[in-house]
């Protein structure tokens, strides 16, 4: 089973095998123990168990027939307005099969699909609710139009915190057999930005090299900085640039991390230094620069060099 | 599939008109309309209704055919509206009687949802139909600036539905409540109505959420009014100082990027007094607005972030001297503005377009040459005035807009 994508094989098939989103969920069960569903919106950023607690919401509530009263359709794929007139509807209008009170239609990243064919979803929702509601998954509610949002129940996924994360990888590591200490944990939480999909990928990825997954061989997969050097570098330029380019260039020659994510890198670490606001925002105004500028096929490492340099020069002056 | 299971707002939907709650006025006109049909001497054909989402409109129509004893045909955004459907399909239900003599009241529900590349001459087709009919036809709408509805304002009589009244809507969803032996005290209920921003369909599908999930209370009910929302971000926003705080507060507010950029083009100078501190802010605004344009053009989505670190961070650090206070803030204007230029020049572009029939020249040229010299005599002579547009077949208003203007 070494093929299996961890993120499938370990998407929680109910709602109580959910971590994080706990009023959300709480919600969502009832709905399933009352065997009544309204139309539902759900929004928030990436990896927040949004599609999950859909599908595992509709598991809860068919059992059996499942199969045969649930559809997903990614709108970003086909998110044109015949789409709604011709798949959407007559799957909606059919009636559910076995004892389901209705059937389930989740419509996932429904941010994308066209202003028209929003407007022709919201008669079929309400025409054919009695056999058919639906769950919209985006990740801006503002990017649906009012009178869909007036149609639903709104739920906001907030990103998942790090013990949530923790819990799962944890979870994970055990039933994969696989060895990760703390600090492979943690560089996978800072690479994540509280996305669980993303952290599973790195943790699954990271592992995939056989050996114990520590922030060396998560960074390493990630091609990402250790936090930590880019601290180091960013210590010793005020002082010593000659020796922060080095590490500059350490990092980029030896270990591989492309130009763009150092400086996606830097921009994070720069908020983190002990200067005034308006020094770390001058810099960041330089960053957003540079990264543009590598965009535009610019020398990296030239770049990156002058970046260092005006960061010299704030840090020098507070 | 049992009646008991639908969606609150269907099982609720009114059916007779002393059902509708709010938007009395629009609805006794509405009723006197379909009465001069059913007398025969309507004066328009058709009639079109805007208002917001959940306000009534389409459940209007459903009371007034149960009211009235009209068959009731509809034809909305799900179906395909093309030229050639609504000719075929909507024609001959305005055409042709009914098989018991009643009168059939037609449907067209959300007509500025007509689709711009499927639903092609659309529009054109719908008004030869209001032209022909037999039967009253109603249409409805949400954006009464949408350019879909432009022509058919023109020949609609308009009415317009306002959101529905606070209290008009806690006492609706108190019944409802009680319908379901469903117990809510008067303070979660004004939650809900408070959040749902006079949209009673919302409003009883909160109640629904609520009910059904066992809360008692309208917290973590998110907010429908998205000037609240900002308004409650922002007051968070320029009231800290610290960068984290601002980062938190802007990643966890539910607008996207552009929409944010407006609302702070808008508000920023009420936090923002001196000249130093307004430079900055708009200088970090300016910033994140280049980066904005550098994702359009490179694609480059990494940029992102600085966007979002630009108005964060930027906006909450600008604010130096002048102490927080709190503010009414206001919906960006400038969409507005453009909306409203364009009609202005809609209209110029009409009066150019007489011009440049009767003396054969191009628009350009009759912008050129003519237009100054017309409206000077008209200003010299405002007597002129009726002369000049039943000649150009404008409105009079016309010229009164242009000669104050000088």
């Amino acid at each position: 089973m070494d093929l299996d994508l961890w993120t499938e094989k370990y998407r929680p098939p109910t709602l109580g095998g959910i971590i994080g989103q706990k009023s959300i969920i709480e919600s969502l069960t009832k709905f399933v123990q009352n065997r009544n569903v309204p139309h539902c919106l759900f929004t928030g950023p990436p990896g927040t168990s949004k599609t999950t607690a859909a599908m595992a919401m509709a598991r809860d509530l068919f059992g059996e027939t499942f199969d045969r009263n649930f559809m997903e359709l990614n709108a970003s794929d086909e998110r044109g307005i015949d789409v709604v007139r011709n798949q959407i509807k007559n799957f909606a209008r059919i009636m559910p099969a076995g004892d389901a009170p209705f059937k389930i239609l989740v419509l996932d990243e429904a941010d994308h699909l066209t202003a028209d064919a929003q407007h022709a979803l919201r008669r079929t929702m309400e025409s054919y609710a009695g056999s058919c509601r639906m769950v919209l998954i985006c990740n801006y509610s503002s990017r649906i139009i009012p009178p869909i949002q007036s149609r639903c129940a709104i739920f906001r996924f907030a990103r998942l915190s790090d013990s949530s994360i923790t819990e799962r990888l944890k979870y994970i590591t055990k039933k994969e057999k696989i060895s990760a200490n703390a600090a492979g944990i943690q560089a996978i939480l800072y690479l994540a930005e509280g996305d669980m999909r993303a952290a599973i990928n790195l943790l699954q990825a990271s592992a995939s090299a056989g050996e114990t997954v520590d922030d060396k061989v998560v960074f390493a997969i990630a091609g990402r900085a250790n936090p930590k050097a880019i601290k180091e570098m960013l210590d010793s330029v005020g002082e010593n640039y000659e020796e922060s380019l080095e590490k500059l260039r350490a990092l980029i020659y030896q270990q591989g991390v492309s130009p763009v994510d150092l400086a996606r890198q830097l921009h994070r670490e720069v908020l983190k230094l002990n200067i005034s606001e308006n020094r770390k925002m001058a810099i960041l105004e330089r960053t957003a620069e540079a990264e543009f500028r590598i965009g535009e096929g610019a020398s990296g490492e030239i770049q990156l060099s002058a970046l260092l340099a005006h960061i010299g020069l704030e840090r020098g002056e507070s | 599939m049992s009646h008991k299971n639908l969606p609150w707002p269907e099982l609720h939907r009114p059916t007779r008109l002393t059902q509708l709650a709010g938007n009395v006025d629009a609805i006794r006109e509405l009723k006197e309309w379909v009465r001069a049909w059913i007398s025969g001497s309507p004066n328009r054909k058709a009639a079109l209704l805007i208002g917001p989402p959940g306000v009534g409109k389409t459940a209007s129509v459903g009371a007034l055919s149960h009211d009235y004893d009209l068959e009731l045909v509809e034809f909305n955004s799900s179906d395909k509206r093309n030229k050639g459907s609504i000719e075929n399909q909507v024609w001959k239900a305005a055409t042709q009687q009914t098989l018991d003599g009643r009168l059939r009241l037609l449907l067209l529900d959300e007509v500025d949802g007509l689709s711009g590349t499927s639903d092609r001459g659309g529009v054109g087709a719908i008004l030869k139909i209001i032209e022909e009919t037999v039967h009253p036809i109603i249409m409805t709408a949400n954006d009464p600036n949408s350019p879909r509805i432009k022509d058919l304002l023109k020949i609609c009589k308009v009415f317009r539905f306002e959101p529905i009244e606070p209290n008009e809507m806690v006492g609706v969803i108190r019944e409802i409540a009680l319908a379901h032996d469903s117990l809510f005290s008067d303070e979660v209920l004004e939650g809900i109505v408070d959040k749902a921003g006079g949209d009673l369909r919302a409003a009883i599908s909160d109640l629904e959420t609520l009910s059904v999930s066992g809360r008692t209370s309208d917290e973590g009910l998110p907010s429908r009014d998205v000037r609240r929302e900002v308004s409650d971000a922002f007051g968070r926003l320029f009231m800290t100082t610290d960068p984290e705080t601002a980062k938190r507060v802007i990643s966890e507010l539910d607008i996207d990027y552009n929409q944010l950029l407006l609302w702070l083009e808008e508000n920023a100078h009420l936090h923002l007094t001196t000249p130093e501190e307004l430079d900055q802010g708009f200088e970090y605004l300016s910033l994140a607005d280049l980066s904005l344009g550098r994702i359009w053009k490179c694609q480059n989505w990494k940029l992102l972030a600085y966007v979002y670190d630009f108005l964060a961070i930027g906006m909450s650090t600008s604010r130096k001297i002048t102490p927080y206070r709190i503010v009414e803030y206001s919906q960006p204007s400038w969409p507005m503005l453009i909306w409203r230029g364009n009609r202005e020049h809609d209209k110029e572009s009409d009066f150019l377009l007489q011009i440049a029939k009767i003396a054969s020249v191009s628009k350009n040229r009759a912008a050129r040459t003519y237009k100054d010299a017309i409206l000077e005599i008209v200003r010299q002579n405002p007597g002129l005035k009726d002369v000049f547009s039943n000649w150009l077949e404008i409105k009079k208003g016309f010229f009164d807009e242009r000669s104050s203007r000088r």
